[in-house]
C-alpha cells in the first residue's frame, strides 16, 4: 500500500518535527510495516523556476540560441538551448549542473557546440509530463519565484510510504485507516524506543516504563477521561446536498442473494460532465500508484485510497429498465452467462460468481471488476454509483477462477466495513462527483441491507492483557487500555469486575478475541517495553516418547563424516527423467506429482536420494573435482498412503498427531568417485574404488547404529542384490543390505546406462539405506561382556576353492563344525582372497585365521590341533576345498 | 691352559674392537661364547685333561668366560650407545604435511540446524519431526488460516491433491505435537525442510524451518522474548539484540516479526568494506530472522485445549537465514549446489 506523507499530514496534525522516516518507523513498531520511504522530489532534484532574462543567437549555430537565465541567484545561469520558444521573459523549468532527468539524462556544464552550458532548460517530453501546449520548452505560469523547486511547482514534494499491510488489517489499506493507527500511537504514553547500542534492557528497565506510566497518569487532570486521545484523524467532511429528484423516481436495487452480499447501496448523480480531473487529484492518485483516467473514475479511486472502501460508477443509461426504472440485481451469475470486464475479457460465468446485473444481464463481476458496457465515457451523463458490501470468501473465490486480482477485490476479499466507511464513501464520492463535474445527486439512497452486520463486543480483563505481554499490571490498567483502544476507533460498551466490554466497529473485523484486543494494546504500547524473562511455566515434564530416528540421523551424519563424506542438501523434488533409471520391471515405486510445479524439472517428490547425489557428482566433476564422496540424509516419498491402511506411521518413530498423506521414509545415500587412500605425499599406492569401498561405507554406518554386518557374528546379511531390485546398480556387483529377512537398502557400482548425460567419471559407487528401518531396528545400549580370562590360540586356513564359492559359504562350513558348535571359536576372519593365473584354472584362493577360546579353561595344543583339524576336514568335504598344510 | 685362555681373551678384545654395531658383537659373542663357539673347544680339551687337573682347568676356564662376557657386555652397550647417537642423527623435514584421514563436512543448514536444536536442547526443547507432505487440516486449518482466506495468499503452496500440499512451514508440527501430548506442557523444536513455489535470487522452492512451541500455564511474550534472546545470543554472541516488531501470522495472536541486530556491521548500519551502507541491513541496522508470538486461541482449540488455562508461544526461524548470516554467505543458491569448494568451507 502506498500512503502518501503530505495526504497523511492533511489528516492528521503530524508533529512538525517528525519526518517522513520517522513516521515510517513509528508506523513499523506499530505494526503497519514500512517496507521502504520513496521521496517523490528526488525524481526533480536540482531542477528549478527560471526566468529568461536574455537570448541571443549562437556564434555557431542556426539553430540555437544562448540564453542567461536568472534561477534566483546572484549571478544568472548561460545556458544554450534549442527550442525556439525560448523567449526572454518566459518561466521555465531549469535543470541545473546535477540534475537527473527521467530520461536518465544527467546535466553538467558542458560545451554545446563550442559554447559552455550551465545547464538546461527542459520540455514537459524532457521531464516525462504530459504535454502542455506547446512543442518547445514548458511554460510556466507567471508569479512563481525563480529557484522555486520545480518539485513544488508539480506538488510533487511528497514522500510515499510503501507499507506491507498484513492480510488481517484491511482497514489499514487506506490514509484515513493509517492515519487512525498512527494517530493512536502517537497518543500512546510517551516512550523513547531504546536506541540500537548496549545491551536490550534488563528487567530492571522495566521499572522505567513504570514510571513513564505513572507520570503519564500524573500528567492527565484528575478524573479526566483517559480515553480522550491526543491526536485524531480529521477526515474531509462525508455529507453530499442533495438536490436532485428522489431516489425512488431514479433507480431501485434488489439483493437476490444476502449470503453473498449483506449491503449495496446506489446513488443517482445526474447531469455530470465527463472530463479530466484537477492537478491535485491527479497528483493524489499518482502518489498512491494509480493512473488518472477521467473525473469521475478517478474519485471512485480518491476514495478507494482514502477510506478503502472501493466504489464503483455505472454509467446509468446503459442499464436496462424494469418496469421504467433503472434496477440493479444482485445475483449469482447463471451457468454460462456472459460477461466483458472492463479489461476486455469476456468471461464465462458460473453459479458461484456474484454479479451486478440489470434485469437482463451481468453488468459487473461483484466485488472485482466493472463491466466494460457499462462504464462510464465520455458522454456520461448520469452516473448510478455503487457502494456494497460482498462477503469475502466469495469474491476471493471469483476472483481467483477469474485469475483476477484487482483494488476492489483485495480490499473485499479482507473485508469491508459496511457500515459507517461505506456510507461515507458514497456519500463524500457523490458530492465530489458533482463538485468536479457538476449535475445534481438524487434525494436518498437506494438500498437494500437485508443482513444486518452489528458490531462486535469483545471484553477485555487488563489484568489478562499484562500477564500475557508479561508486562506489569500497574503499567497495563484500566485507563491504559481504554486509552489504547478508543484511540483505534472502539467504544467503551460497559465495564464489568477487572474487564471491559468494548464495542469493536466493523472497520476491524480482525477484532474478535479478548487476545486480539491484548495484541491492540501492546502494539500501540511498544513491544520493545515487553522485558525479557525465561519461562518459569509448571514445571512437568512433557508426555511423550522420544524418537530414535533423530538420534539414528545424528550418529549416521557423523560416521559418515569420519568416513570423509561431504554432505549434500537437496531439493526434495526432481526431474521425472531423473527418476526413470531407477525403475525396475515391475518395481516402479509410485510418483507423487506436484499439481503446479515451478517447471518440469521439479514436478515429482524424489522416492530416491541418487539421483540428486549424481546431479552433485556430476556438477563437481565439470569443476575439476574427481575425489568426491557425497552423502544425504533426507526424505524420500513412496505414494501415497493406500486408503484404509492402518492409520499409524509406518515407523514405530513417525510423525506424531497422526497419520500423513505419503508414505515418507528418512533415506541415508551417499555417491563417491576416485581413489582410495590418502593423497599427496605419503601415498605409495592409490587405485580407483571398487565394491568393497561401498561396501566398507555401508558397514561403517551400520556399526556407527550398533548393528554388525560382520560375517562371522553379525546381525546383517549382504545378498547380491536379485534382478529388478536395483536397476540402477550394476548386475554383478551391486548388494541388498538385509535385517532380519528384511531389505534395508542396497548398495554398489552404478549402472553405466544411469550416469549418460551426467559425464560422470569412471565407477561410481553408490548406496541408499532406509534409516526410518534401521533406526528401529537399532539394539539398545550395549551389554557388558566378561572380558575372557584364559588365552586365545590362533590357527590359519588356506584354501583353493572353487571360483564360485562365496566367503559366506566358507563361513558356513566353519560354522557347522565342532568348535563352533561347543563355543570354543571365538572368531572367524578373512585375510585372503587372491586370484591369479598361476592357479588351477576356475580356482581361487582363500586364506581365515580362526581363534580358538574356551570361556573356562586354557585350551591345550593337542585340543586345538584337533579343533582345526576338524575344520579343515570340514571344508575339504563339504566344499571340495583344497586345503593347502602349512 | 692359560695361555691358551689369555690368547683367546685378546682374540675377543681384538674382534670386538672391530665391531661395529649389535649384530657385529653378537657375532664375535657366537664365535666366542656360542654352543659350537672358541670356548667350547677348548671346554673340550678340559674334557680330556686327567680328573685331578680338571678343577683347576674349570676354574680358569670360568674365569675365562667371565672376562668375556663382561667385554661382550660392555662392547654391545657401546654398540648400542653409537646406534642411538647415530639414530639421533637423523632429521625429517618437519613442514611436511602430516599423514591423516580425510574427514567430510557437515552442511552449513544441517549444521546450523543442529547448533539451533542444540541450544534449545540446552533450554529443555525436544526435537520433533513430521511429515513434509501435509493434508491442508495440518498445514492451513488447524492453524486458523480457513480455506478462501488471504492469509493463504501469504504462503505460495504447492498442490499434490485439492487437500494435500508441500506444507509450507514447519508449524503442522504444533498441531500434530499438541494432538499427541493431549495435555501440556508441550516444549519442542521442530527442524525440517519446507517448501513454497516461488524461485528467485532470495527464495528456494525449498527451504529449511525450525519451528519452537511452549505451551504452559502463564506464558507470556515476556518469555517468548526472552528465550528469543538467550537463543540469539547464543548464537551470534552476547553482544546481539532483539527487537520485536508487530505483525500478523494466523495461528497467533499478539504476533510479531523478531529482529537482531545486524551482526554483519554490528549494527553500525555502514560497511566497513565499502563505507556505504551496510549490505545485509540495508543500513537499517536490524535484521529479520524469525516471526513469533503467542499461540491464538483457535489453535489450541483445534486441538481440544483448554484457551483459558493454557497459553504458549510459539516461533519459527528460517535455518538458510540464520546460516548466511552466521557464515556470511552471500547467495542462497550456494546452498543446494553441493559444490564441494562451497562444502569443505564449514
Ligand atoms: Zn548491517
Amino acid at each position: 500500500m502506498r500512503i502518501s506523507f503530505k495526504w497523511l499530514k492533511e489528516l492528521l496534525d503530524i508533529p512538525a518535527e517528525l519526518s517522513a522516516r520517522d513516521v515510517a518507523d513509528r508506523l513499523t513498531l506499530a505494526g503497519l510495516e514500512v517496507e521502504s520511504v520513496e521521496d517523490l522530489a528526488a525524481a526533480y532534484r536540482n531542477i528549478v523556476v527560471g526566468t529568461i532574462l536574455t537570448r541571443d543567437k549562437h556564434p555557431n549555430s542556426e539553430k540555437l540560441s544562448l540564453c542567461t537565465v536568472d534561477v534566483g541567484e546572484p549571478a544568472p545561469l548561460s545556458i544554450v538551448c534549442g527550442a525556439p520558444n525560448c523567449e526572454p521573459g518566459s518561466l521555465v523549468p531549469v535543470a541545473r549542473v546535477g540534475a537527473l532527468l527521467p530520461g536518465g539524462l544527467a546535466i553538467a556544464e558542458r560545451a554545446v557546440a563550442g559554447v559552455m552550458s550551465q545547464g538546461m532548460m527542459c520540455s514537459s517530453k524532457e521531464l516525462a509530463l504530459p504535454s502542455g501546449n506547446h512543442d518547445g520548452l514548458m511554460l510556466l505560469e507567471p508569479g512563481l519565484t525563480n529557484g522555486t523547486p520545480f518539485a513544488r511547482v508539480v506538488q510533487a514534494e511528497d514522500h510515499v510510504l510503501h507499507i506491507g499491510v498484513t492480510p488481517n488489517r484491511p482497514d489499514a489499506l487506506s490514509h484515513v485507516g493509517v492515519a487512525r493507527d498512527l494517530a493512536a500511537a502517537l497518543s500512546m504514553p510517551s516512550t523513547t524506543p531504546p536506541p540500537n547500542s548496549g545491551p536490550n534492557p534488563t528487567p530492571h528497565g522495566l521499572t522505567v516504563t513504570v514510571e513513564e506510566a505513572e507520570k503519564d497518569r500524573a500528567r492527565r487532570p484528575a478524573g479526566a477521561a483517559a480515553s480522550t486521545p491526543a491526536f485524531r484523524v480529521k477526515p474531509p467532511s462525508s455529507t453530499c446536498a442533495e438536490r436532485g429528484g428522489p431516489i425512488d423516481d431514479g433507480a431501485q436495487v434488489r439483493i437476490e442473494d444476502p449470503l453473498r452480499c449483506a449491503r449495496y447501496c446506489a446513488r443517482v448523480i445526474e447531469g455530470v460532465t465527463v472530463g479530466p480531473s484537477p492537478a491535485w487529484l491527479v497528483r493524489r492518485l499518482e502518489a498512491c500508484g494509480m493512473r488518472s483516467i477521467n473525473n469521475i473514475v478517478d474519485v471512485t479511486n480518491l476514495l478507494l485510497m482514502e477510506r478503502g472502501h472501493p466504489l464503483h460508477a455505472f454509467d446509468m443509461d446503459k442499464l436496462a429498465l424494469e418496469r421504467g426504472r433503472p434496477t440493479v440485481v444482485v445475483r449469482c451469475a447463471k451457468p454460462g452467462e456472459k460477461l466483458t470486464t472492463l479489461d476486455g475479457v469476456e468471461r464465462v460465468l458460473n453459479a458461484d460468481d456474484l454479479c451486478i446485473c440489470d434485469p437482463d444481464k451481468p453488468i459487473a463481476l461483484a466485488g472485482v471488476m466493472g463491466g466494460r458496457d457499462t462504464e462510464v465515457h465520455a458522454g456520461t451523463t448520469r452516473v448510478l454509483l455503487e457502494a456494497a458490501y460482498f462477503d469475502p470468501s466469495g469474491v476471493r473465490r471469483t476472483a481467483r477462477r477469474h485469475g483476477l486480482h484487482t483494488e476492489a477485490s483485495h480490499r473485499f476479499e479482507r473485508g469491508c466495513d459496511p457500515n459507517r466507511t461505506l456510507d461515507e464513501a458514497l456519500n463524500r464520492a457523490a458530492q465530489l462527483f458533482v463538485d468536479l463535474g457538476g449535475g445534481q445527486v438524487r434525494r436518498g439512497i437506494a438500498q437494500a441491507y437485508p443482513r444486518a452486520v452489528e458490531p462486535l463486543e469483545v471484553t477485555l480483563r487488563p489484568a489478562r492483557a499484562a500477564q500475557l505481554l508479561g508486562m506489569p499490571g500497574k503499567l497495563i490498567d484500566e485507563a491504559l487500555v481504554a486509552r489504547a483502544l478508543t484511540a483505534l476507533g472502539l467504544e467503551v460498551a460497559g465495564r464489568e469486575a477487572g474487564a471491559i466490554r468494548f464495542r469493536v466497529p466493523t472497520f476491524r473485523p480482525d477484532l474478535v478475541h479478548e487476545v486480539d484486543l491484548v495484541e491492540e494494546v501492546g502494539r500501540l504500547l511498544g513491544l520493545d517495553r515487553i522485558p525479557e524473562m525465561l519461562p518459569r511455566g509448571s514445571g512437568r515434564l512433557m508426555q511423550m516418547a522420544e524418537s530414535p530416528r533423530m538420534s539414528a540421523v545424528d550418529t549416521v551424519r557423523e560416521a559418515l563424516v569420519a568416513a570423509g563424506f561431504d554432505e549434500a542438501v537437496n531439493m526434495g523434488f526432481l526431474s521425472p527423467r531423473e527418476l526413470a533409471p531407477f525403475d525396475g520391471e515391475g518395481t516402479r515405486i509410485p510418483r507423487l506429482t506436484l499439481r503446479n510445479a515451478l517447471s518440469e524439472e521439479v514436478s515429482v517428490m524424489r522416492s530416491t536420494l541418487l539421483p540428486a547425489l549424481l546431479r552433485n557428482l556430476a556438477h563437481n566433476h565439470r569443476h575439476g573435482e574427481h575425489e568426491v564422496r557425497l552423502f544425504e540424509l533426507g526424505t524420500v516419498f513412496h505414494g501415497a498412503r493406500p486408503e484404509g491402511a492402518d492409520p499409524r506411521p509406518h515407523t514405530a518413530d513417525g510423525p506424531p498427531g497422526g497419520d500423513a498423506y505419503a508414505l515418507e521414509r528418512c533415506h541415508a545415500g551417499f555417491v563417491m568417485t576416485g581413489t582410495r587412500g590418502p593423497a599427496g605425499h605419503q601415498a605409495r599406492v592409490s587405485s580407483p574404488l571398487d565394491f568393497y569401498d561401498a561396501k566398507g561405507v555401508v558397514e561403517e554406518l551400520l556399526g556407527a547404529l550398533g548393528l554388525r554386518a560382520d560375517l562371522w557374528d553379525g546381525d546383517v546379511r549382504v545378498v547380491p542384490a536379485g534382478d529388478g531390485v536395483a536397476p540402477h546398480l550394476h548386475p554383478g556387483k551391486s548388494a541388498t543390505v538385509m535385517h532380519q529377512g528384511v531389505s534395508v537398502g542396497t548398495f554398489g557400482v552404478l549402472h553405466p546406462a544411469v550416469g549418460q548425460g551426467l559425464d560422470l567419471p569412471g565407477d561410481v559407487l553408490v548406496g541408499e539405506l532406509d534409516l526410518g528401518a534401521l533406526a528401529s531396528r537399532m539394539p539398545g545400549a550395549a551389554t557388558y561382556r566378561a572380558i575372557p580370562r584364559f588365552p586365545a590360540v590362533r590357527r590359519d586356513l588356506s584354501a583353493l576353492v572353487e571360483e564360485s564359492l562365496s566367503v559366506e559359504q566358507l563361513f558356513g562350513a566353519v560354522r557347522g563344525t565342532r568348535a563352533s558348535s561347543e563355543g570354543l571359536l571365538e572368531r572367524v576372519e578373512l585375510f585372503d582372497l587372491y586370484r591369479d593365473d598361476k592357479l588351477p584354472k576356475g580356482k581361487k584362493s582363500v586364506g581365515i585365521s580362526l581363534t580358538f577360546r574356551s570361556p573356562d579353561k586354557t585350551l591345550t595344543d593337542d585340543v586345538v590341533n584337533g579343533l582345526h583339524q576338524e575344520v579343515m576336514s570340514s571344508v575339504e568335504k563339504e566344499l571340495r576345498a583344497e586345503v593347502r598344510k602349512a | 691352559m692359560k695361555p691358551e685362555l689369555s690368547a683367546l681373551v685378546e682374540e675377543a678384545r681384538t674382534a670386538l674392537q672391530g665391531a661395529a654395531n649389535e649384530d657385529a658383537v653378537d657375532q664375535v659373542r657366537v664365535a666366542f661364547l656360542g654352543k659350537k663357539g672358541k670356548l667350547s673347544q677348548l671346554l673340550k680339551g678340559v674334557a680330556q685333561l686327567p680328573a685331578a687337573e680338571k678343577p683347576a682347568a674349570g676354574k680358569l676356564v670360568n674365569e675365562a668366560k667371565g672376562e668375556l662376557e663382561d667385554l661382550l657386555a660392555r662392547a654391545q652397550a657401546a654398540a648400542k650407545l653409537r646406534r642411538d647417537q647415530a639414530a639421533l642423527q637423523e632429521r625429517l623435514d618437519v613442514t611436511a604435511p602430516g599423514r591423516r584421514h580425510v574427514r567430510g563436512h557437515v552442511h552449513p543448514i544441517r549444521e546450523t540446524t543442529d547448533t539451533i536444536l542444540r541450544i534449545f536442547g540446552q533450554l529443555g526443547y525436544r526435537a520433533v519431526t513430521g511429515p513434509e507432505i501435509e493434508h491442508e487440516f495440518y498445514n492451513f486449518e488447524a492453524l486458523n488460516i480457513p480455506r478462501d482466506h488471504p492469509a493463504r495468499d501469504m504462503q505460495d503452496t504447492f498442490y499434490l491433491t485439492d487437500d494435500v500440499v508441500l506444507r509450507t512451514h514447519t508449524s503442522p508440527l504444533q498441531i500434530r505435537t499438541m494432538l499427541e501430548v493431549k495435555k501440556p506442557p508441550v516444549k519442542v523444536v521442530c527442524p525440517g525442510a519446507v517448501y513454497r513455489s516461488d524461485s528467485d535470487a532470495t527464495h528456494s522452492p525449498m527451504f529449511h524451518q525450525v519451528e519452537g512451541l511452549f505451551v504452559d500455564e502463564e506464558v507470556s511474550m515476556a518469555d517468548l522474548k526472552g528465550t528469543l534472546l538467550a537463543f540469539a545470543r547464543k548464537l551470534f554472541g552476547p553482544e546481539v539484540r532483539i527487537r520485536l516488531r508487530p505483525s500478523f501470522f494466523p495461528f497467533t495472536e499478539p504476533s510479531c516479526e523478531v529482529d537482531i541486530s545486524c551482526v554483519t556491521c554490528g549494527a553500525t548500519g555502514r560497511s566497513d568494506v565499502e563505507g556505504g551502507p551496510c549490505r545485509v541491513c540495508k543500513g537499517t541496522t536490524w535484521l529479520e530472522v524469525a516471526g513469533a508470538g503467542l499461540v491464538h486461541p483457535n489453535v489450541f482449540k483445534a486441538v481440544g485445549y483448554d484457551t483459558e488455562k493454557v497459553t504458549g508461544f510459539a516461533f519459527g526461524f528460517g535455518v538458510e537465514r540464520l546460516a548466511m548470516l552466521r557464515y556470511r554467505i552471500p547467495d542462497l543458491r550456494l546452498f543446494f549446489e553441493n559444490d564441494v569448494r562451497f562444502l569443505r568451507q564449514f
